[in-house]
């Protein structure tokens, strides 16, 4: 598939900088469990923190296809820090461009911008925390296992069931100093360790009415367009971290010598490298198609949960044969494929669960 | 399904189950996360004869049946697939001492290694010779009454807390696997000692590290069996053991298959079909991987000769089938999944070694490829010509 001209050269920036910059510390941050703020800073400056945000705003303006181009380069190298991106742009940004009221986009968006603040996502709308009206305050009480960019200590959009009787739950955008919310370390998770995914805790935490995103209780269909939006994006790092396990792979089988010959040349280890190429390139296929219908104005829904089932399948499957190619040196820590293998097994349940994905495509093909 | 287990074999199970329940589960998490041997545990096992198992009758043990050491192994890895590892390492290091050393030599060192107060490992890889086994370059030069050791073994699973070690040594280099030959060597020979301790994905309670061998006088009355019969050895123990593997890879799934239906019971997910199927996927798959497992040991202790595809595919499925289940059940829980806490995510990170110790996958499905073909009468050729 022929990228435009921006799309290739914004390709190739990141290329540069995931190989010149991020690839050094990435497995120093991943057993510390640390997050990449130095790479966040810079990609800042890039502007691909203001990736989905206008240029009025001081945003960057990408169309879809860009921001998956750009997290695909990045999680070759390292999805963490391109989780904490997307998350920003898709889970944080996004609705509150979309759906946020002018003094909400004021406050909020240029500084996201400029990453001063790197924003989260909380997704406790099955009732994981308990909340109660009183007066112009909502009083949320409970804990959200899993925050993403739980630790980038920005404010949080969250979903939080604001209804006593069922009948809806709505959005809201936390800042990250209001009393009473609390964020613990990295939640202890197989991959992906460094992307700050962590706990939030509630407790008596009062949250005014004007942190609201869009009405109260049509939350739904919010988290609905922040999923759609967020399938794409996830998509895209799984996309990178199935490239960046194969691509790791390859170069080792090509040095590693077995039965005096590259094991490159035996046909169980040539077949994992076919299966993988036909997987990847038909996650690029969907992911790119569900990112083009999307810049294209059409419906997406689809598109977009097909790429993420796909995608993320892929990405567990061959980031599992990477190891397999590697052998036993490819189960230790000294070796990248096993990061990656972590990783993916995130990735996979993301937004939602391949479960999920499979009924979203069909209830979009069955009407 | 109905295995007809003995009323011996159901005591062991017992006992496994037991010591699964009671001893390992309280401390799998710890040890995982320390990635740190649990000496005690595996010494408190050998208290309670679980060592006894692998070792003949006459030597101290229980009979030494391929059947007993899956059901034991399979109930430990249903609860630690690292802690299972732990263990059945005993299996592999004392299984050419049992099949292939002397009379002398068995009365040295399996009464000891019945009871679990020594502990004993396995060495033949290393840094260059992984799949392509015969391609060690630790060598063992004849001196007097001494043999002379050299070289360095990789990816030793309890090399550092062992007594006893069964080695691969080339004693003639110009005639490759046939001039391989076993050692058995103690932890005190001078010359040997431990190298680098590996940090792994997964089964971080078995330790694994270097095997340093710098001109390690082994005496000449521990070379085991004949001078050049190493290789043959070693590949004759495998068949025996890879269904050990089997039992590692079915105990993960089972532990995870179990977890998982738990999980979705407690979350109300049951009655959804997408789920259902998952679930019922995993079941059968579970099912044939035992199956083939069981039947597999069965067949060898039944002492007919010849059983090397049916040992590969008892490691090669269930082994696959444990990160097909563990993989699917990630999918079912979902972000839980992934999260120490619900343990899934570290059977996972287990699971992969099943594909890859003792025989990668690859070289399972070689080692069937060549049998199937010459159960046909045809010759291909093998990778390497070897």
């Amino acid at each position: 598939m022929k990228l435009n001209q921006e799309c290739t050269l914004l390709q190739n920036e990141l290329r540069k900088f995931a190989q010149q910059v991020i690839l050094e510390k990435v497995d120093e941050l991943d057993e510390a469990r640390s997050l990449p703020f130095d790479n966040i800073r810079q990609l800042a400056e890039m502007g691909i923190l203001g990736a989905t945000i206008p240029e009025d705003m001081g945003g960057a303006a990408l169309d879809t296809m860009s921001s998956v181009v750009s997290l695909e380069e990045i999680s070759k190298v390292c999805a963490s820090t391109a989780l904490i991106i997307a998350v920003h742009n898709a889970f944080f940004a996004f609705p509150i461009l979309k759906f946020g009221n002018e003094e909400m986009k004021k406050k909020y968006l240029l500084k996201a911008t400029l990453g001063e603040i790197v924003g989260g996502f909380a997704d406790s709308s099955t009732n994981k925390v308990k909340v109660k009206k009183q007066d112009n305050n909502f009083i949320l009480n409970g804990t959200n296992p899993f925050v993403l960019n739980a630790q980038t200590n920005g404010p949080i959009v969250a979903f939080l069931p604001t209804s006593q009787k069922n009948e809806g739950f709505s959005a809201f955008v936390l800042d990250n100093d209001i009393p009473g919310l609390k964020r613990t370390g990295n939640a202890n998770i197989i991959g992906l360790k460094s992307a700050g995914i962590g706990e939030l805790i509630f407790e008596n935490c009062a949250v005014s009415q004007n942190a609201l995103i869009g009405a109260e209780n049509q939350g739904k269909a919010i988290l609905a367009e922040v999923q759609n939006l967020g399938r794409i994006f996830v998509s895209g790092i799984a996309l990178g971290i199935a490239q960046g396990a194969i691509d790791n792979a390859i170069k080792y089988a090509k040095e590693r010598v077995q039965f005096e010959q590259a094991i490159i040349n035996f046909g169980m280890v040539r077949e994992k490298i076919a299966d993988a190429v036909m997987m990847i390139e038909a996650t690029r296929l969907l992911t790119y198609d569900a990112a083009m219908k999307r810049d294209a104005n059409e419906n997406f829904s689809q598109a977009a949960s097909m790429a993420k089932y796909y995608a993320g399948q892929s990405a567990v499957e061959i980031t599992t044969q990477s190891i397999q190619i590697y052998g036993g040196y490819g189960y230790m820590k000294d070796y990248p494929v096993e990061r990656y293998f972590r990783d993916a097994q995130v990735i996979n349940v993301i937004c939602s669960t391949p479960v999920e994905e499979k009924e979203n495509i069909a209830r979009e093909r069955i009407g | 399904m109905e295995y007809f287990f003995s009323e011996k074999e159901k005591q062991l199970w017992q006992k496994a189950h037991d010591i699964a329940e009671n001893m390992v589960c309280p401390i799998r998490d710890e040890f995982d996360e320390k990635a740190e041997f649990p000496l005690e545990l595996i010494k408190e096992m050998g208290k309670q004869g679980m060592f006894k198992i692998f070792i003949p009758e006459e030597y101290g043990g229980t009979g030494a049946k391929v059947m007993d050491m899956c059901i034991a192994v399979e109930e430990i890895s249903r609860v630690c697939a690292g802690i299972a590892t732990a263990y059945s390492v005993g299996a592999l290091g004392s299984g050419p001492i049992v099949y292939y050393a002397n009379d002398q030599q068995k009365k040295k060192y399996l009464p000891k290694i019945a009871t679990g107060e020594e502990l004993c490992a396995f060495a033949l890889t290393e840094a260059q010779a992984g799949s392509d086994a015969a391609n060690i370059q630790t060598t063992a030069r004849k001196d007097g009454d001494y043999f002379i050791l050299n070289g360095v073994k990789q990816f030793i699973s309890n090399a550092s807390v062992s007594d006893v070690y069964t080695v691969l040594a080339s004693t003639d280099k110009a005639r490759g696997a046939r001039g391989i030959s076993t050692f058995i060597i103690e932890k005190d020979f001078p010359g040997l000692s431990y190298g680098k301790e590996e940090n792994k994905l997964g089964i971080r309670a078995s330790v694994t590290s270097e095997l340093v061998f710098e001109d390690c006088r082994v005496p000449k009355e521990n070379l085991m069996g004949k001078e050049g019969f190493g290789f043959i050895y070693t590949m004759r123990n495998f068949d025996r053991a890879r269904p050990g593997v089997g039992a590692i890879a079915l105990g993960i799934a089972q532990g995870a298959y179990e977890d998982t239906l738990d999980f979705l019971y407690k979350h109300d997910l049951l009655s959804n079909q997408y789920v259902q199927k998952k679930i019922v996927d995993m079941a059968t798959e579970i099912e044939a991987a035992r199956a083939v497992l069981y039947a597999t040991a069965r067949m060898v202790d039944s002492g007919t000769k010849g059983f090397s595809k049916e040992s590969s595919f008892s490691k090669l499925y269930p082994s696959d089938i444990a990160m097909k289940v563990c993989s699917d059940a990630v999918a079912l829980m979902g972000p839980y999944g992934c999260l120490r806490e619900y343990y899934l995510e570290k059977r996972l990170r287990d699971a992969k070694i099943t594909q890859i110790y003792e025989g990668t996958n690859e070289i399972q499905r070689t080692v069937i490829a060549l049998e199937l073909t010459r159960d046909q009468g045809i010759k291909v050729q093998q990778a390497g010509g070897k």
